[in-house]
């Protein structure tokens, strides 16, 4: 079993880390953006079919917004946007095809992880988010690589 | 069911008042069966017949793996020591490049690649790490990197193996990368002991136990 709601968790977080680094109203109308798309996508469906894309697509996107907190201070603004909508896509997607609507409830607040990762970056501990990243992206790798090796530990079971 | 003497099972004590004037005799009795009921049901646990595949692992198997290992945990911790020595920035990029390396590690396990005997490289991480701590090298940033990002492959294979037959990859893989970051983060805190006089030769001295550990566990990997 590997859906549920740690996948869209973990890619709303690794957003959320890096809406830390810009101003509060940019960070506050990505995460809006990531919201929106996540909602419609879920809303509209997905074909169950394009499981192993959409999965491969959740995590390479985690490292893409991990990648965002190497040099957060020399990316054009509209980078953001761009990121949140991906994440958001990626989201709803992998939530539509091996989630329930529950798990939104769960991994949505996690893109609010910029607000107290501004308070951090602010008092100059921004290094805390990029190790965070870091992990993230460690995590995404190892997931990205579990779902082209099929292992009882990746197969479908009856609850999927 | 007993509720006390025959005298008091009307609810009287001697002296003809009311034992639990509140509570009369076919209350107290269905208040106990109530009480028992609710503790039955407190006690009793849950029944785990669709909690997943039945395959061991999750996020508690992935934490519990690097602290399980006392040969993972020293050279982890010995990651964050040496980062001590080695200052800013490598302080903080090490533990950004042991757990991504170890991921790519633990990608070469599942692929099913084979590395040297990990065990080995596994202790001889130890020991390099430990002689790293005890001669206070200050090493160049690619150097460093490289020597961190290496033993990581081996740590992360050995991890990598177990991971694709865990019940729940991603909640493993989240557990042993946020406890391998830890053991990082608590090494980064033990170094902070150099602060204190004579910090830095109790640092180099741990730095010495980290080597006979490894070289013990070196022994042991020996084919």
């Amino acid at each position: 079993m590997r859906g549920g709601f740690l996948p869209p968790a973990i890619l709303c977080a690794a957003l959320g880390l890096a809406l830390a680094f810009v101003p509060f109203r940019r960070a506050l109308i990505a995460a809006a953006v990531m919201a929106v798309v996540i909602l419609a996508i879920f809303a509209a469906g997905v074909p169950t079919a394009w499981i192993e894309v959409i999965f491969v697509g959740c995590w390479l996107s985690v490292i893409a917004c991990a990648l965002l907190l190497i040099r957060p201070q020399h990316l054009p603004p509209a980078l953001y946007f761009v990121a949140a909508a991906n994440a958001g896509l990626w989201a709803g997607a992998v939530t539509s095809v091996a989630g329930h609507g529950w798990d939104l409830a769960i991994a949505l607040p996690c893109v609010l992880l910029f607000v107290p990762g501004r308070w951090i970056v602010a008092r100059g501990w921004g290094i805390g988010l990029k190790v965070l990243a870091s992990w993230l992206t460690a995590v995404a790798i190892l997931a990205t690589m579990v779902s082209l090796t099929p292992t009882p530990g990746y197969e479908s079971d009856h609850m999927e | 069911m007993r509720c006390g003497s025959p005298r008091k099972r009307d609810g009287n004590d001697k002296t003809g008042k009311l034992a639990h004037p509140q509570y009369p005799i076919q209350y107290r009795a269905a208040i106990t069966r109530a009480v028992a009921c609710v503790a039955l049901i407190l006690l009793a646990s849950p029944a785990h017949a669709h909690s997943g595949t039945g395959l061991p692992g999750g996020f508690a198997a992935g934490v519990a793996h690097p602290l399980t290992g006392a040969d993972h945990m020293l050279a982890m911790i010995s990651v964050g020591l040496w980062g001590h020595f080695l200052g800013r920035p490598l302080i903080y990029v090490l533990p950004m490049v042991f757990p991504v390396m170890m991921a790519v590690g633990a990608g070469i396990g599942m692929i099913g690649i084979a590395l040297p005997p990990v065990e080995l490289g596994i202790a001889l991480s130890v020991v390099i790490l430990g002689a790293l701590v005890l001669g206070a090298v200050r090493a160049k940033i690619w150097f460093a990197c490289a020597v961190v990002g290496l033993f990581a492959l081996f740590h992360g294979y050995a991890h990598g193996i177990e991971l694709p037959s865990a019940a729940d990859p991603i909640g493993y893989s989240l557990g042993f990368v946020f406890a391998t970051g830890s053991l990082h983060v608590l090494g980064i805190t033990i170094g902070a002991l150099a602060r204190i006089p004579r910090g830095e030769i109790m640092l180099r001295g741990l730095g010495g136990i980290v080597l006979a550990f490894g070289l013990y566990f070196l022994w042991a990997a020996w084919p």
